[in-house]
């Protein structure tokens, strides 16, 4: 059974780096026992690009691919879409780049 | 005991930013014998914007505690009040000189008051209510005068920004100093001027920052390749309000100000933003102004002003869709 995590019960303006740096760790700890981790946002009145990229950018950029198509699922958030896709492209986009700038490894 | 050293403080708007904070003139305030006390002589003002009552609360904070890291010693602090009643009414309301956190503010709000307090800048929870409530105030003000896209629109919007903003100085004054912020909202209406017709007003949110901390250039500073940039001539400010730049490379994304700015120009509105001895001003059009204060009269910290008007321009997702290429200035 996938586990659900729902941000408003906790806050319901998805503000401070702080609080993205919180439901991330949820998330990262909800996957270590469950294949999927479904995100909640019903009730999120608001979110900045901050939370967003701390949340959701850091995790795509260590996993390496865009979380939200894949091992987390992101429902009720449909007016978020566009900042959450916004700073996954960034963030591994930044991967990509430092990557390429490191010379390989022998 | 010595003469006391007066600032004389005129009723600017957000237009004239940098004689607002050339007003404060804190490099002669805190060359005075440290025994004077500082006037600030209220009397003239006539109107009071957002912008003027951030720099007032912060340059109060940094007469009354002092900053033993830069040598400015602590003064006793005398107002001359407003000679307009109501502009010294408003200043209670607006919790100027007020304890600045807590959550009740000096003086009960009405209940349909257009404007945020001033608040000082402490923890995260602090940002995120400071934002959540202007967007309520504006929205509980609009509601049943627009559709309700609009209202999601314009709330999203203001939400975004101010929280942004607030979150963006708490975390880089990098001070023991704490910022101040507050805003007012100004309802759309009809207005008639004198010798003038009728004129139409959009709504219009001014929101103001303002903090006695560290400034942008030494925040930037801290990052080799953007002090380069300044040492080659780049200002500090307009270099803080591009996209990607930010003094915590590949921790921070760089979109606090950069998003602010945006929504700004996008809405006709006007964003200002001020530190030591570097300003920026923003136009409509996108193409930004900037300048520098002598350096008798530099801002010790940073302040930013906006304007946000409602208008259809005040679409933060579609900001989102325009993200420009990130440009990893810190590799």
């Amino acid at each position: 059974m996938p586990k659900t995590i729902r941000p408003a019960e906790r806050k319901t303006f998805a503000g401070s780096r702080d609080f993205g740096i919180e439901v991330r760790t949820m998330i990262q700890e909800g996957l270590k026992d469950h294949d999927q981790v479904t995100v909640d946002l019903a009730g999120v009145e608001e979110m900045t690009p901050s939370f967003a990229d701390e949340c959701f950018g850091k995790l795509s950029e260590t996993a390496g691919n865009d979380v939200t198509a894949g091992p987390v699922k992101v429902i009720n958030g449909e007016q978020f879409s566009s900042l959450i896709s916004a700073v996954i492209r960034v963030r591994l986009q930044q991967r990509r780049t430092r990557q390429r700038s490191q010379p390989a490894s022998k | 005991m010595a003469e006391p050293v007066k600032v004389v403080v005129r009723p600017y708007g957000i237009h004239n930013f940098e004689r607002s904070v050339a007003d404060f003139d804190v490099r002669r305030v805190t060359g005075a014998p440290i025994d004077a006390p500082v006037i600030i002589d209220l009397s003239g003002v006539t109107f009071v914007r957002p912008s003027m009552l951030v720099l007032l609360r912060a340059f109060a904070e940094l007469m009354l505690r002092g900053d033993a890291s830069r040598g400015i010693a602590a003064r006793r602090l005398l107002i001359h009040a407003p000679k307009s009643r109501s502009v010294r009414n408003y200043l209670l309301g607006m919790n100027l000189f007020g304890p600045g956190q807590g959550p009740q503010p000096l003086l009960p709000e009405a209940a349909n008051a257009h404007h945020l307090p001033l608040r000082a800048l402490t923890t995260s929870d602090e940002t995120e209510y400071i934002a959540g409530h202007l967007k309520k105030i504006v929205i509980d003000t609009l509601r049943g005068h627009a559709a309700a896209e609009d209202l999601q629109r314009i709330g999203a919007a203001i939400g975004t920004t101010l929280g942004e903003l607030l979150e963006n100085f708490r975390k880089h004054s990098e001070s023991e100093r704490r910022g101040f912020a507050c805003a007012q909202f100004y309802p759309p209406g009809v207005y008639r001027d004198e010798g003038r017709g009728r004129r139409f007003r959009r709504g219009m949110v001014d929101i103001a920052v303002a903090d006695t901390g560290i400034g942008i250039r030494r925040s930037l500073g801290a990052v080799p390749s953007l002090a380069r940039r300044m040492r080659e001539g780049a200002n500090p400010c307009e270099l803080a309000t591009r996209f990607g730049v930010t003094s915590k490379p590949g921790e921070h994304g760089g979109y606090g100000l950069w998003v602010s700015r945006r929504l700004c120009e996008r809405s006709a509105g006007a964003f200002k933003l001020a530190s030591g001895g570097s300003t920026f001003a923003s136009s409509r059009r996108g193409s930004g102004k900037s300048g520098g204060l002598p350096r008798s009269l530099e801002w010790p910290g940073t302040f930013v002003a906006m304007r946000l008007t409602l208008s259809g321009g005040l679409d933060v997702a579609r900001i989102y869709d325009e993200l420009p290429p990130h440009p990893l200035l810190q590799e």
